[in-house]
């Protein structure tokens, strides 16, 4: 599909010229590319002189039958009437790195240590990739890939395993019935 | 926990009854229902509730909603600062059963093995009506002397040990941080 | 000499937005740097969020903000109705802006109770309270329930509105105009919270757009950028409304919007109950089978830009039921608010510890958002 910004389409690359194409519908209307992991900094860089200077969010998807992580890259522009576009790429699931971007977008830094800590990702030159949200919460495997089965974990530590008899469910008609007659 | 160890209601217990202070803590979800309690239409201030900014003033520990084992830290922590006696209000169904988050890896299933509770307050979420149904029997139960504190605690299990061994841990780190 | 001491505004506190924990470095009474705990209210929705099926996990998304269900229960379903390649039928896309901007209502007068609660102004709180009382109420009239409603669906509405809806609505908003005006007035006139609020937490607005800002706290810098004006999505693209916008951007003037912003919604709501077809369907029903795809829905919620971003791909099972969708993300307005323009602000200003709690309170946070 042809696009419709020539700033952005003039600002790319060479090689991800005729790469770039207009998807979606309704407010998911995007123009969107898929890089090297190795260009994100330079794409990245251009898009933010192009005018998209707002980065939304980055998108972590497992795809473990194909063997990789796909990094959605969702930036939007104010000037532009909040024109969206997304960069995609694809690293190896085995030895999950890629370069870091929180020095081009601020936002970045802050994503990108949800994308170590809920997917084991390295970010080469961040300093700060820490257990954020999840600390003290989960001590294990990133929890978000698709080969750690939290609900099955989950089950045997509280439930004893089963799911539809739970002891939970039974303790408290037999403690709570000597506390005070009614309440 | 026989009749036996229920004494005879006394003046202290009305007393006690009468101004139950709970600490200003929003733990999750159900506090929304808590600010049409405090003011507007069902006035709690009338029957001598306040929200107490510190855990040395307060009475009691309400659980509004789900509870996080990062959340449960904190409030293990509170439960121990509070003076005798002390209760504990827990309202929706997350902490009580698991709730709608019942396969979720860090949410806490049952806070019942961990704090003594006193009053439970079922719904998702309870109504502001419900709320207030809950803090008026927390008050018949303290004046009839039914709650019995300072209470025994349970033999830990091994999940409450972890936290116990938790909580000392990030204490011992705070006291090293700020000297 | 001049020590500097770490302190924690920790989780329980009156002056926290939630459950949340900041940690500051104070050189005497004046803020340095500040960092964000988060973590507090963490349930890993995303990962529950995909054991389940896409219409139980609707249930789910609207318990990730609980001052303002309905806008994220609306992102989730434009992202899903992408994915199906559907439109909702006429009716139903009126009854989504009106249950939508009543939702804006009740959050901005909850908004006030964290606002106007550090400046000590309880009085403006009560009316406050009082006013989004009448609104549950018309909520429970409508979809059963106060807080939760689960009542925009992908597909249309849940249910159809009830007859006496135009006078229900209408009386609704008569009662509660005269608190909002009272509000008004007794509130944002009064001189103390003028002094206390007129030039704090300043932000440029070339450094708001930077730094990720959207929703009130970009319009409060001069920028006019509301997604209801420039993405027009449901019913917005026919009903005439203005865009409040300071010029000042500190944390007076954000203030000021929201209060234009119940104004600017009770005319919205108003237009459309006129426009709105009474008869005609209100939901198409959809299959249980979601087809492969990908869906990026955004809203402007009460607090800035919603996005919702769900994929299916029918690849390899492992781990999961075949009905649930593959990988949801959801991107919440408070994380650029708390993290970045925070610390930004801290740096370049003069924030003393007793004016942090008004600060955080101006740019409206919603935990839950942060952690989901």
């Amino acid at each position: 599909m042809k696009c419709f910004d020539a700033e952005l389409l003039d600002k790319l690359p060479e090689k991800y010229r005729d790469k770039l194409c207009f998807v979606g519908s309704d407010t998911g209307k995007r123009h969107e590319v898929t890089v090297d992991p190795e260009d994100i900094r330079e794409v990245l860089k251009t898009v933010l002189e192009a005018g998209y200077q707002q980065l939304v969010g980055i998108t972590v998807i497992d795809y473990p039958d194909q063997g990789v992580f796909e990094l959605v890259y969702m930036l939007t522009s104010i000037d532009k009437k909040g024109a969206l576009v997304t960069i995609r790429t694809r690293i190896l699931r085995d030895n999950p790195v890629i370069e870091t971007v929180s020095d081009i977008y601020p936002l970045a830094y802050y994503q990108e240590i949800e994308a170590y800590e809920f997917f084991g990702i390295m970010f080469r030159g961040h300093n700060g990739l820490r257990q954020w949200i999840l600390e003290d919460n989960w001590a294990g495997p990133p929890p978000l890939r698709k080969d750690v089965d939290t609900r099955k974990i989950v089950l045997e530590l509280y439930y004893g395993g089963k799911r539809y008899e739970r002891p939970v469910q039974n303790r408290s008609l037999e403690e709570h019935g000597s506390w005070g007659e009614k309440q | 926990m026989s009749s036996a160890s229920r004494k005879k209601p006394g003046f202290a217990d009305w007393v006690r009854g009468s101004s139950v202070w709970m600490i200003h803590y929003c733990t999750a979800c159900g506090a929304i229902e808590l600010p049409p309690n405090m003011m507007s239409p069902l006035d709690l201030e009338r029957w001598g509730v306040m929200p107490a900014p510190s855990p040395r003033q307060a009475d009691v520990l309400v659980i509004m909603g789900y509870v996080t084992k990062k959340t449960l830290k904190v409030l293990m922590r509170l439960y121990h600062q509070m003076p005798e006696p002390r209760y504990v209000l827990v309202g929706c169904n997350c902490p009580a059963t698991g709730g709608l988050y019942w396969d979720s890896y860090s949410t806490v299933k049952a806070i019942d093995e961990f704090l003594p509770v006193d009053l439970w307050v079922p719904g998702c979420m309870p109504r502001a009506e419900d709320w207030h149904m809950g803090f008026l029997r927390l008050r018949e139960k303290i004046k009839k002397g039914d709650i019995r504190s300072p209470r025994p605690i349970e033999e830990p299990g091994e999940l409450e040990e972890w936290i116990y061994r938790e909580v000392k841990l990030r204490e011992e780190k705070m006291r090293r941080e700020r000297g | 000499m001049n020590k500097t001491v770490t302190v924690f505004l920790g989780p329980q506190h009156p002056g926290a937005p939630g459950n949340v924990s900041f940690k500051v470095v104070l050189d005497g009474e004046q803020v340095i740097d500040i960092d964000l705990i988060p973590g507090f209210l963490h349930r890993g929705f995303e990962k529950m969020m995909e054991y389940r099926r896409w219409d139980m996990d609707l249930v789910m998304s609207a318990r990730i903000c609980v001052e303002d269900p309905d806008h994220v229960e609306l992102t989730y379903t434009h992202a899903v109705e992408q994915i199906f390649g559907i439109e909702p039928p006429e009716k139903a896309k009126y009854i989504r802006v009106i249950v939508a901007e009543f939702s804006r209502i009740a959050s901005h007068l909850l908004w006030l109770m964290h606002f106007a609660g550090p400046i000590a102004a309880r009085y403006a709180v009560g009316w406050a309270i009082a006013a989004r009382e009448e609104v549950l109420k018309w909520f429970d009239y409508i979809t059963g329930h106060r807080i939760y409603h689960h009542y925009i669906f992908p597909g249309g509405v849940r249910w159809n509105i009830p007859s006496d809806f135009k006078e229900k609505t209408l009386k609704v908003l008569k009662t509660i105009e005269p608190l909002v005006k009272d509000i008004e007035v007794g509130f944002f006139k009064h001189p103390v919270f003028q002094k206390r609020a007129m030039g704090l937490g300043r932000l440029k607005p070339t450094e708001a757009i930077r730094l990720g800002a959207t929703g009130p706290t970009l319009r409060g810098s001069g920028i006019c950028h509301d997604l209801r004006k420039t993405l027009g999505y449901d019913a917005y693209t026919e009903l005439e409304f203005k865009i409040p916008r300071g010029e000042y951007g500190d944390a007076y003037d954000r203030a000021m919007i929201r209060i234009n912003e119940i104004y600017e919604s009770m005319n919205i709501i108003r237009q459309a109950l006129e426009k709105m077809p009474m008869d005609g369907p209100y939901r198409w029903r959809l299959p249980m089978v979601m087809p492969e795809g990908e869906g990026i829905g955004r809203v402007e919620s009460a607090r800035g830009e919603f996005v919702a971003h769900i994929i299916n791909y029918r690849g390899n099972q492992i781990g999961r039921r075949s009905l649930a969708p593959y990988r949801i993300k959801f991107r919440g307005p408070t994380m650029p608010l708390l993290t970045t323009i925070l610390k930004y602000i801290v740096k370049n200003e003069d924030i003393t510890i007793a004016d942090l709690p008004v600060l955080i309170g101006s740019f409206d946070p919603c935990p839950p958002d942060i952690d989901r």
